[in-house]
């Protein structure tokens, strides 16, 4: 087949950032044999990072998709981060994080938690300060240091029972298994999903089969902190209380039927047309139009007449020839007319007025443009009278004539464009 | 003036205008933003979607249509962008010299500036193409937003000259040809974990992990282990741990079993859609689609 076929996938097991997200006590410490060791400069600083929150921006795309429908019981959800190192910023862990030489894995902050119908789970949003101290005191919540700031952010957090969490949630050994990066092609892809250089992306997974039915379940997904936790799946102390509260950081559903209905069934119900009205049902006449791909639009003529005429974009369903259009005083130049059925083509008197709207919009180069233009045609002016004079010129002494008045003005231009020039 | 030049059979203003507006041209070169904003014309940039397709039943949902670039509708905007200050008759003589050079540079790198961008240049374009696109309306636009695209016309790759998603559920391209087979492949990043379906059970075919070979199928399958089957909750550790054990046993494994070696088990193979467009010929015989 083509080249395509060949490409390589390449996968990563994690990209952990240089420095995790946190606060940080940095020291220089002067080492004399004589004098000993002494603390000359101290440093904090703080490595900040998504934690109650994350951008939309950082987020590539989620399957199963957000709202979609489809067969997907035989597969794990599973979300796409724009940023590589997202999952491994934080840590699950709850050792105190003393960063000497290279960080050592960490289990990934992050996890999905996915709720089936009716397994309750509501998400309320509130101020970091809030979530992070319940009022009531049956529902657990890891001690979070909090930065001076980050109790007035605002924040989704869910309660869910106990029992439940126990046993839909990802095991706190399985979240190491659950994150990866992975590396790809971003040229064959459309320009709104990442430039050049965007790479490198970070997958988080889930770990939970979807419900399926013949009419379609509703399944949620939802994106959970699991900073602070620690290895919450041996931990005995949670289920002493009887709601356990997670941060949502996003969420989407799905539906999930049992039949078969992937990428590849979409596709191959995709219908495939030329760029154009459907013609079926329209009049004899106007089949021929409809078929070149015009549009009838109403037109509201300058002295106020309405009428009805014919538009079309720059996507033609057939290929036109190139005849290139003069440059015109104004759109009007532009219309098209058929005495036949008498109505207008508007379409390139269109696309000229909307060129000239966009160029108007940006000021400096319709500044600039004008300047060239103006300095071009001075040049131009001068340039060609003189060219013309000298003929003048030569032609008349040539003819050995004096024309006298015509001759003095011929020489008071020459001088005043030599002073110009 | 014009009198004088006239009555005595000289030169008329326009010629010398046009002789003389060739070699000025350059002074419009040096402006780069000039340059960039009509490259960018050229590309369509800046035009809202409603010039572009004026009505939303063009687009109906679950289609793909295809289309050609028309280049006198992008001239005449071309034209009525460079129109600013256009004054005076002799303002309409000097853009007549001077613009056509300037048009046509813009046609030929308007349609490379994508490519450069991502340094994939791998033809130039010689401008004189006929340039054709398609726009997708689709669920596929929404839930896959990082959907490939490759565009072929015969055996040659075409350069894309843009790719976007206009809203959340249309895609538009335009290639630099006349395109009669478009690719359209899952993306990468969304390449689903899942299993395959076995009397009744789930199982996970394995692929080999071994030096040169890896990601090749192994004939070889395990069944999913859970921690709980009834809520659906799979024993992810115990699952590794039986991957790593099958292929070891099979000869495909490798030293190590961590998230990556799992993730290369778990993804499902690629799905690709392949369109080849038949055109009718001149004499209306063919036409039609297939996949």
């Amino acid at each position: 087949m083509d080249a395509s076929s060949v490409k390589k996938a390449v996968f990563a097991e994690s990209c952990t950032p240089p420095l995790q997200s946190g606060e940080y006590i940095m020291k220089a410490v002067s080492r004399s044999k004589t004098l000993g060791d002494s603390v000359t400069a101290r440093q904090e600083l703080w490595v900040e990072g998504p934690r109650f929150a994350i951008a939309e921006e950082d987020i590539c795309c989620a399957y199963p998709p957000k709202g979609g429908r489809g067969s997907f019981g035989n597969s794990l959800p599973h979300i796409v981060f724009n940023r590589k190192t997202l999952p491994w910023e934080r840590s699950a862990d709850t050792q105190t994080n003393e960063a000497v030489g290279s960080p050592s894995f960490h289990t990934p902050w992050l996890a999905l938690l996915q709720l089936r119908e009716g397994e309750g789970g509501i998400v309320s949003t509130d101020t970091v300060q809030n979530a992070v101290n319940p009022n009531s005191s049956d529902i657990y919540v890891p001690r979070l240091h909090l930065r001076k700031g980050e109790e007035t952010e605002m924040c989704s957090y869910m309660d869910i029972e106990t029992s439940l969490f126990r046993k839909v949630f990802p095991a706190y050994e399985d979240l190491v298994y659950l994150c990866h990066a992975r590396q790809t092609e971003p040229y064959t892809k459309s320009d709104d999903t990442g430039g050049p250089g965007d790479e490198w992306r970070s997958v988080v997974m889930g770990a939970r089969m979807s419900e399926i039915s013949d009419e379609g379940k509703k399944n949620r997904v939802y994106l959970i902190s699991l900073e602070g936790y620690g290895d919450y799946s041996h931990q005995t102390q949670i289920d002493r209380f009887s709601h356990v509260r997670l941060i949502v950081l996003y969420s989407w559903t799905y539906e999930a039927v049992s039949f078969p209905w992937h990428f590849k069934e979409i596709c191959s119900s995709l219908k495939i047309d030329s760029l154009g009205l459907s013609t079926e049902g329209q009049k004899e006449e106007v089949l021929p139009f409809l078929e070149n791909g015009y549009i009838p639009m109403r037109h509201q003529i300058r002295n106020g007449d309405q009428t009805v005429s014919f538009y079309r974009g720059p996507l033609a369903p057939a290929p036109i020839e190139h005849q290139g259009i003069p440059s015109v005083s104004s759109a009007d130049s532009l219309y098209i007319y058929d005495p036949d059925i008498g109505m207008f083509d508007v379409s390139y008197a269109c696309a000229w007025q909307l060129g000239r709207l966009i160029a108007l919009n940006q000021k400096s180069i319709a500044m600039k443009l004008l300047q060239a233009r103006n300095t071009n045609r001075k040049q131009m002016h001068a340039a060609s009278l003189q060219v013309e004079m000298n003929m003048q010129c030569s032609l008349k002494r040539e003819e050995g004539q004096k024309t006298g008045l015509a001759d003095s003005v011929l020489l008071l231009l020459d001088r005043h464009l030599r002073r110009k020039a | 003036m014009r009198s004088w030049f006239k009555n005595n059979g000289m030169l008329s203003e326009e010629n010398v205008f046009c002789s003389i507006g060739a070699q000025l041209s350059i002074a419009y070169m040096e402006k780069d933003d000039v340059m960039d904003f009509i490259n960018g014309l050229y590309m369509l940039e800046g035009v809202p979607v409603g010039a572009l397709i004026a009505d939303g039943q063009l687009l109906q949902p679950e289609t793909l249509n295809i289309f050609y670039l028309d280049y006198n509708w992008i001239e005449a905007m071309v034209d009525g962008a460079l129109s600013i200050g256009r004054n005076c008759s002799s303002d309409l003589m000097h853009d007549r010299a001077v613009l056509p050079t300037l048009k046509q540079n813009g046609r030929l790198h308007g349609a490379n500036m994508r490519s450069l961008r991502y340094d994939r240049l791998s033809k130039n374009s010689d401008g004189g193409k006929r340039q054709t696109g398609f726009l997708l309306r689709s669920q596929l636009v929404e839930g896959w937003p990082g959907i490939e695209v490759s565009c072929c016309s015969g055996e040659t790759e075409l350069n894309i000259i843009k790719l976007e998603h206009i809203g959340t559920s249309v895609l538009f391209c335009i290639v630099d040809g006349v395109l009669d087979k478009i690719t359209l492949t899952e993306p990468v990043e969304s390449l689903f974990f899942g299993f395959e379906e076995a009397e009744e059970a789930f199982v996970k075919r394995l692929a080999s992990l071994k030096e040169g070979e890896t990601g090749r199928d192994v004939n070889v399958s395990v069944p999913l282990v859970f921690r709980d089957e009834e809520q659906g909750l799979l024993n992810i550790k115990a699952l590794a741990g039986d991957m790593q054990q099958a292929l070891t046993e099979a000869g495909k494994g490798s030293a190590y079993f961590s998230a990556l070696e799992f993730a290369l088990q778990m993804i499902h193979e690629r799905a690709r859609c392949t369109i080849e467009i038949n055109r009718k010929n001149s004499d209306g015989t063919g036409g039609g689609v297939h996949e």
